[in-house]
Formats: C-alpha cells, sequence, structure tokens
C-alpha cells in the first residue's frame, strides 16, 4: 500500500519545479505600465468623486454666459475683437481678450455638446487641478491620510472660487500643475519643455498666468536668499544649480508667454484690469474679510499653517514664506487670489503636517514603492467609468452613444438660480427697444440667450465698462441721487432685475406709475416703461 | 545612474541672450500708440499722442437760408444791439465772453467803446494776463498748463467756463485759428492748438455735457474720422452723435436743444466731407446718419404740435401736444427764451425737409424779438447767454453773422454816445 500510495507522491515531486508559477495563485498577464497600486486607485476614487462633485454643481449664471458670448463671437467672425463687442455703452473701450483661446474652446464645447461641454471641461479642469495638488502631497508625504486631507482642504478653501465656472478654471489647473513641479524633490529634464509650453498655453486662456510667473520668480529668488543664507557668499549663490535652473526657467516661461495675439500688451493688460477703479465695488475684487464664507475658510487654513510650521521638523523654505506671504498680502487687496493661495497653503500644510506628524510619531519616512497590480488598474477603470456615468457630461455622452437626444439631455443640466433663463426667453419673444438696464450679473447670460441685438447695460465684465457709466448703474441699483432720472438719460424703456438682489428697487418699481411689470418669475423680473422714450 | 547637471554658463547666457531679445522683438511690435500706454503703466507719466490736425481754419458750416420775413434788417439791428457785450471788466465772466464771442465773431468792432470788441473777448480768454486784470490775482486761473496741452477749467466756480469744452467750441466757431498763440501762466508761447489737444485728451463720451465737445470735435477733426481719448478709448463721429441721441429728449443742455445743434451741425459737416471726398464717405455711417436724421424729422413733427399761439415752443417741448394742452407754469419764463432762441438757431442750419412750416418758424422769431427788445439792458445781461443765442440765430436767418451785418448797420447807423449802458454783472446761472 505502502508503495503503491507513495509513487504518484514521487512522480508529482519530480515535476514541482519553484521556477515555474504557481498555478494555485492567479498569473497577472498584464504588462508592468498597466500595473497600479491600490493607493492609486484610491486616488482614481479621490479624484473621480471631485469631478462627479464639480459636475453636479449648477452652472453659474455670471461670467461663464459673457465668456461663450466672445467666444461664439470669435467663431463667427474669425478675428478677435479689437473693442468691446457685447455692451453698446462701451463701443469703443479697447479690449484685449486675456482669455480667448479659452472662450473659443468653451465656444467649442457648448456647440458638440451644448451644457455636458462645459460641465466636463470645468470638472475635468477642476479634478485634474485637485488631482496634481494631491499628488504633490502624496510624493513628498506617502500618507495616503495627509493628502486625502490635503484634497479636502483644497475644496474647503477653494469652494466658493471654484463655484464660477470662468477661464479662471484652466489658470486653476496650470497654476496646480506648476505647483506640483515646483514642490516635487528631484528636477525633470522635460520641465525644460512643459513648463514653457503651458505657459504659452496658460497667456492665451487667462490672465493668471502673471500668477505663475509671479510664483516662479518667488521661488527663484526664495532659493537664491536660502543659499545666500548657507554659503555667505555670492559665488555661492552664482554657482548653485536649482538657483540657476529656476532663474532660467522664469525667463523661458516669460518668453513664452509672449506667444498670444497681443503680443507683451497682454502684460500691460493684466496689470490695467487689475486696477481698474470699476472692480472696487465688486464683492470677489475686494479684501477677503473674515466675514465671507470663503474668508473663514482662509483663516482656517492660516490657523492650520501657523500649527504645522510650528510643529514641523521640516526647514521652511525661504520660497515658501515669500509665497505665502506675497499671496496673504494680495488677499488684503482682493479676495481672488484666495484662488492661489488656497493649492499652496494646503500643499504646505500637508508636506509640513506630516513631517511634524511622524516626529510626534517617531515614524520614519517610508519610500518603498507600492505593491502594484493590473486588478488595481481595471477597478480603477470600472471606477472612471461609473463616476463618468453618474456625472451630467457622463449621461449627455451615453445619449450621444445610443444615438438618442443628447443635447435635450445637455439642457436639463441645471444653472444658478440667479440665471435669467425665463426673462432671456420673454426678451426673445418680445425684444426690448433700445438699451436694457440689467443687474450686471445677469447681464452675461441676457446677451447669450437674448435676442441677437439685445443691448444690455452691463455685464460681469465691469472693467470694459466706462467708469462714468458703471458709477451711474451703481448709482441706479443702488436707489442713490436722481435714480429714476438717470433711468431717462439713457434712454431706459426695458429693466431687468434678480428678484432676490435688489428688492428694493423691485418694490420701487412696483410702486412706480411710469413703469408696468411685465415678466416674473422666481429669478428674474421685467419691468417695461409705459411711455417708452 | 548620472545625476542631472544644471545648466552651464553658455547655456545662461544664451537664455539671457533670448529673452532680451525676445521682449525686444515684442516691443518693437507694439505700435506708436501702444508703446505710449507700455511706458504710461510702467513710469506712471502722461504718455499720449493726440491726433493729427490736418487744418489750421475750422470747417466753415454756411447758413443757408436769408429770409427777412423771419427777420427784417431793423429787427435784426434790435435784436443785435441788445446782445451787444457790455460786460463790466470787474470779474469778467468768461461764459458770458463765449457766448459773446460765438455770436459776434473774433472780427467784431463796435463805435460803442463800452462794449468789448471781438479781439477783446477772444485775448479775454487766450491770455492769462488779460484774465489778470479781471480777476483777483488768488482766482484759480482760466488756463491750466497741461502735459497734454492747456486745460480750459470749468465748472460753476468763479473765473471759470461754465461748460466743458466750451470755450473751445466758442472761439472756434468764432473763427480763432489753430495757430493763434495762448499765454499760459506758465508759457507765452502756447497755441489753440494746444487747447484742441487737451480737448481731445481729457474728453469722455459719458460725462454730462458733449454738445460743446462735439460741435469743436466736428468743426477741427475731419478729414480724420477716429482718434482715441486719454483712456484709449477709440472715438469717432458716429459715436459723439450716438452720445448725442442717447436718452430723453428733455436732457443735454438748455433742455435738450443744444444736442439739437451739434446733431445738426454733424450732418452739415457729413455733407461737406462726402462732397469734399472722392469716396464719397462722410465722417458719418450711413445708419447713423439716417438716425439722426430719423431723430430731427421726430424733432420737427415735435415742434409742430408744440407751438403756442403767440409763437413760442415752450420749454418742455419734448412733452410735444401736452405741452400745450397742459402748459408747465412752474418754470420760469425765460426758460421759454432758451427754447424758442435754441431751436431757431439749428434749424437755421437744417435742410427744410426738418423744418416746420414757415410760418410757424416766423411766428417763433416774431415772438422772440419781440421779447428781446422789450427787455431792459439789465434783464438782457441777467439772461445775456440765453438772448446771445437769439442773436445769432437771427443772423443766420439772414445768411449773414453779426459782426458782418453790425458793420454795416453802423456804417448806415452811427453809434450815438448818449446811449445808456450798464455795468451790472449778469448772472453766471445762464447758460
Amino acid at each position: 500500500m505502502a508503495t503503491v500510495l507513495n509513487e504518484p507522491e514521487a512522480a508529482h515531486e519530480a515535476e514541482y519545479d519553484p521556477s515555474e508559477p504557481d498555478i494555485a495563485l492567479l498569473e497577472d498577464k498584464f504588462p508592468e505600465w498597466f500595473r497600479m497600486s491600490a493607493q492609486g486607485t484610491g486616488w482614481v476614487f479621490l479624484i473621480g468623486v471631485t469631478f462627479l462633485v464639480l459636475s453636479l454643481r449648477p452652472l453659474w449664471h455670471t461670467d461663464l454666459w459673457g465668456h461663450l458670448s466672445y467666444g461664439r463671437l470669435i467663431w463667427e467672425s474669425g478675428a478677435l475683437p479689437a473693442t468691446e463687442p457685447l455692451m453698446p455703452l462701451s463701443e469703443g473701450v479697447g479690449y484685449v481678450d486675456t482669455a480667448w483661446l479659452t472662450q473659443l474652446l468653451a465656444y467649442g464645447a457648448f456647440q458638440l455638446a451644448g451644457k455636458g461641454g462645459i460641465v466636463l471641461l470645468y470638472a475635468l479642469s477642476g479634478a485634474a487641478a485637485v488631482g496634481f495638488t494631491v499628488s504633490r502631497v502624496y510624493d513628498r508625504t506617502r500618507s495616503c491620510l495627509i493628502a486625502a486631507a490635503v484634497c479636502g482642504l483644497t475644496l474647503f478653501v477653494e469652494w466658493q472660487q471654484l463655484m464660477i465656472v470662468r477661464p479662471q478654471c484652466a489658470g486653476f489647473l496650470f497654476y496646480a500643475v506648476l505647483l506640483s513641479v515646483l514642490l516635487r524633490r528631484e528636477w525633470k529634464r522635460s520641465n525644460w519643455w512643459l513648463i514653457p509650453g503651458m505657459f504659452a498655453l496658460w497667456a492665451n486662456m487667462h490672465g493668471s498666468f502673471a500668477i505663475g510667473l509671479a510664483m516662479l520668480a518667488c521661488f527663484a529668488v526664495g532659493r537664491g536668499v536660502d543659499v545666500l543664507v548657507r554659503t555667505r557668499t555670492l559665488r555661492g549663490v552664482f554657482h548653485d544649480r536649482k538657483l540657476r535652473r529656476l532663474v532660467l526657467l522664469t525667463e523661458v516661461a516669460a518668453v513664452a508667454t509672449l506667444l498670444n495675439p497681443y503680443g507683451l500688451r497682454l502684460w500691460s493688460e493684466v496689470v490695467a484690469v487689475g486696477s481698474n477703479p470699476n472692480l472696487a465695488s465688486l464683492i470677489e475684487w475686494q479684501t477677503l474679510h473674515i466675514k465671507l464664507t470663503q474668508g473663514k475658510a482662509a483663516f482656517v487654513a492660516g490657523l492650520l499653517l501657523f500649527a504645522v510650521y510650528r510643529w514641523s521638523p521640516r526647514r521652511a523654505s525661504t520660497a515658501e514664506y515669500f509665497a505665502l506671504a506675497g499671496l496673504a498680502a494680495g488677499m488684503l487687496l482682493t479676495s481672488r487670489l484666495l484662488m492661489w493661495w488656497g493649492p499652496l497653503a494646503a500643499c504646505l500644510i500637508g508636506i509640513h503636517g506630516a513631517a511634524a506628524w511622524r516626529r510626534a510619531r517617531g515614524v520614519r519616512l517610508d519610500f518603498e514603492p507600492p505593491a502594484v497590480a493590473s486588478m488595481w488598474t481595471i477597478v480603477s477603470i470600472f471606477l472612471c467609468l461609473i463616476l463618468f456615468q453618474i456625472s451630467s457630461p457622463g449621461q449627455v455622452a451615453l445619449k450621444a452613444a445610443l444615438g438618442q437626444d443628447a443635447m435635450a439631455r445637455a439642457e436639463q443640466i441645471p444653472v444658478s438660480a440667479s440665471t435669467p433663463v425665463g426673462a432671456a426667453g420673454y426678451f426673445v419673444e418680445n425684444p426690448p427697444n433700445g438699451l436694457v438696464f440689467n443687474a450686471f450679473e445677469l447681464g452675461d447670460y441676457l446677451v447669450w440667450a437674448g435676442p441677437k441685438d439685445l443691448q444690455v447695460m452691463v455685464t460681469s465684465h465691469a472693467h470694459l465698462v466706462p467708469h462714468e457709466i458703471w458709477d451711474d448703474y451703481l448709482s441706479i441699483v443702488e436707489m442713490r441721487g436722481s435714480y429714476f432720472a438717470m433711468l431717462e438719460r439713457y434712454g431706459v424703456n426695458t429693466i431687468v432685475l434678480d428678484t432676490r438682489g435688489q428688492p428694493a428697487l423691485i418694490e420701487r418699481l412696483r410702486d412706480s406709475t411710469e413703469w408696468k411689470r411685465v415678466f416674473e418669475d422666481d429669478r428674474s423680473i421685467i419691468f417695461d416703461r409705459r411711455d417708452p422714450i | 545612474m548620472k545625476k542631472s547637471q544644471g545648466p552651464t554658463f553658455a547655456g545662461f547666457i544664451v537664455v539671457q541672450l533670448v529673452t532680451v531679445g525676445a521682449f525686444a522683438a515684442a516691443w518693437t511690435r507694439l505700435t506708436p500708440d501702444q508703446n505710449d500706454q507700455m511706458l504710461e503703466m510702467a513710469t506712471g507719466k502722461v504718455h499720449f499722442r493726440p491726433v493729427t490736425i490736418e487744418r489750421t481754419e475750422p470747417i466753415a458750416v454756411t447758413p443757408l437760408y436769408d429770409d427777412p420775413e423771419v427777420v427784417s434788417d431793423e429787427e435784426l439791428a434790435a435784436v443785435l444791439k441788445q446782445v451787444q457785450p457790455r460786460f463790466s471788466q470787474d470779474n469778467l465772466r468768461p461764459n458770458h465772453v463765449e457766448h459773446a464771442l460765438r455770436t459776434w465773431h473774433v472780427d467784431a468792432e463796435f463805435q460803442d467803446p463800452a462794449v468789448m470788441s471781438g479781439a477783446d473777448m477772444r485775448d479775454f480768454l487766450l491770455d492769462h494776463g488779460r484774465f489778470l486784470l479781471s480777476w483777483n490775482p488768488d482766482t484759480e486761473p482760466l488756463l491750466q498748463d497741461r502735459d497734454t496741452g492747456v486745460y480750459i477749467r470749468w465748472g460753476h466756480v468763479a473765473g471759470a467756463s461754465v461748460h466743458h469744452d466750451h470755450t473751445l467750441a466758442c472761439l472756434t466757431e468764432a473763427g480763432v485759428p489753430l495757430d493763434f498763440p495762448v499765454r499760459t501762466p506758465r508759457y507765452p508761447n502756447r497755441t489753440f492748438k494746444d487747447v484742441l489737444e487737451q480737448a481731445i485728451y481729457d474728453f469722455d463720451l459719458d460725462e454730462r455735457e458733449t454738445e460743446w465737445s462735439a460741435m469743436a470735435f466736428g468743426l477741427w477733426m475731419p478729414p480724420v474720422r477716429e482718434w482715441q481719448n486719454a483712456h484709449r478709448r477709440k472715438l469717432n463721429f458716429d459715436l459723439i452723435a450716438k452720445r448725442q441721441l442717447r436718452g430723453h429728449k428733455q436732457y443735454g443742455v438748455c433742455g435738450g436743444t443744444h444736442r439739437l445743434y451739434s446733431l445738426m451741425l454733424l450732418v452739415r459737416i457729413d455733407d461737406l466731407t462726402r462732397t469734399q471726398n472722392e469716396s464719397g464717405d462722410g465722417i458719418l455711417s450711413d445708419g447713423i446718419r439716417a438716425e439722426v436724421i430719423d431723430h430731427l424729422t421726430m424733432v420737427r413733427d415735435i415742434l409742430e404740435v408744440t407751438q403756442f399761439e403767440d409763437g413760442h415752443w415752450p420749454y418742455n417741448w419734448p412733452d410735444g401736444a401736452d405741452a400745450v394742452e397742459n402748459p408747465d407754469t412752474t418754470y420760469p419764463a425765460y426758460r421759454d427764451v432758451i427754447s424758442t432762441g435754441h431751436h431757431l438757431e439749428w434749424l437755421a442750419s437744417a435742410p427744410e425737409s426738418l423744418h416746420p412750416p414757415r410760418e410757424m418758424i416766423r411766428k417763433a422769431a416774431g415772438w422772440i424779438i419781440a421779447n428781446t427788445t422789450t427787455k431792459t439792458q439789465e434783464e438782457i445781461l441777467d439772461d445775456f447767454t440765453f438772448y446771445s443765442h437769439v442773436g445769432n440765430a437771427l443772423c443766420l436767418w439772414r445768411n449773414t453773422n453779426a459782426s458782418a451785418f453790425w458793420k454795416k448797420w453802423e456804417a448806415e447807423h452811427p453809434w450815438q454816445p448818449e446811449e445808456p449802458t450798464s455795468d451790472k454783472p449778469a448772472d453766471d446761472s445762464a447758460e
């Protein structure tokens, strides 16, 4: 029996070869490049959820529609407008279109997929920006928890800035890429073409390229200071390889920004827009106040920064201080700079916070690469597909793939509660006679969706409105002085207001015998002059 | 693995050269104006190139009619005698001098030594020394030196012109050439061109009163059709005309009548430039010209239904027939002088297609002549600016100007020294 029983075992042992794959285990036959780690799948999920959340946001009612209108105009005319083309009272005002490429791209996306195309661009850029930010933090900390926290913090601080779909979203993505490069430990050769190429694109897509250049310069100067403090010789500064690279990169990026239709004028326009007096009356261009939601968010982030710098064992670079302090000082002038301060602060909180955490726990940084498997890649792909499918642009794409009316689905994508959809429809059916006085927030959408020759008084592009007109606009909307006479001076026969934004003026117009209400819904209200001028 | 090397010294130098070269090339691609804009931004100092004015004499828009039934020689003489510039020389108000000068022109001369000649009035406005003879040295100068030209102080303050660019327009209508010397507090050698260039620089299309800028630019600019102001806003006569058309007709200076005069003047200049231009282009586009004509036609229709039985047009003429059916008795009587006189003035330059029936014009002229000639000198001086328009309007209806007519009249009817004069200063609230 024993012999009989043993023979097959002996035969089996003779056939077993440890160098051969174990058939008891599943073999990963996918190529190496296809495999990813479980953490990677976690990132895909995190970024995917960010994409989904952004894609479900209603489209904001201000800038977006104005930019689409410019895009439409550029597409139809085949040229960039030399003067302001949408507001009749701004005729002749020089217009350097710092976002012409984004406007054109957005208009193209709208033509292809309606609002779905816009949402796709918006959510992709936002998610990608968050992705770049978070991936660099993970790269520096190897902590999924910290990186996820940075993701949350970035969205917390930036939420109000991100709510508005506009070319700045493209700038935000480029800025995140730049931060990712600047906070990276190693220098990559590809930076020499990636960064200038990005800046060339950035300069054509949004005026925030100036912030990017300032950030590069800040890191170069900061590096110079660090080296000087360490070596105490200028020779050391001149011979520092990293400093030289940063200086050259700043210069090459600056040269790249000249590749735009306006050349050097683009630079002066960026400065001119920022110093336009009309913007002082817009809340987003005013100082970042603690009373504002985003002011509170920035305050929380500021406290966290203080804490991590207090306990972090890492040596903070001078560039970090320069950049954080410079942008924070800028926020005292305009809250819009929070857009650029937020991701930087979140990254540095993450990096220094992780270091402080490790010191507290006595843990060393683990540089071991995580295990990878194609299974995680497949899971990631499915995650992407599922999240995309839930999103608005995904549903539009599905309808298109099924040969159904995708544009009808795109039409269902929500817009913000103040978007004057009904008012625009009313104007299409009842074109107003002459100039329309409108709340500036409504102007962009009315130009986009209203009748072709609609003459709005102002749009959200306040810097393109002559100062006297902007002053008069504010006087009317704030009911200062002889505001009814001003309406006559401008020959206004129609007024459209936001039902929630201007209640006192609406009440006054309701009581007036000169004006009659001709349209009202839960978003906007239209008055016509009883005896037109 | 070989450690990444930093940029070499040679590479560093090459990048510096490329950077400097790229920015230099970008700079050379700027137009002169863009260059100025960049310099202005970089240095904080004004860099502005005004448009080149190709003429030294303003365009002359000649009157179209000589209708003694509107105003006879005797009536015109009686009216002009009333509106002679018999101003007190103390604290002489620029606004009055300007109005008198545009009516009487620079070549006006009077046998009565108490009346300012055209040259005296011109010099008061363009020579700071003459201004100082009338005003306390503490008064802010009327003429002010700027990097971009000569600024004329305006507003409702002592020693200032009341309206923006009113001095410029009046001197232009009075026939002052562009090279005429201007003496400012700092420089004795500036010219009238500097006044015009400053006006071009600081003109804003959306300021409250643009009527006189419109007139002055129309009389000086052509054949130039486009220029820009300090804010680099591109301006042209279409925009200027649209600005005059903007809003309710009652707005604008003198009950909205100055806008009509400016619009009519632009149409007449457009006619001239279309004739002179080989391409047939004028200063206005066809569309805007048609809008202006439509507007003036609408005003004509309003004038047809707003004339009162006695011949005057009311100040609230834009109210149409209602102004006659329910007369507004709340405003002072001189406002009807403003309205009637100013309407007669622009109608004198308008083609007949824009006229109400001639009988209405004659009635209006009859009313304003009677009104003017029955006023005392004191009353006239109180409202001198309005009455000066009456004098000018009636001259235009006789295809003449006050200066030429008066010289001829005084040759035939010499001045009698015993005629009473008044030195009561006039009220500057008049427009």
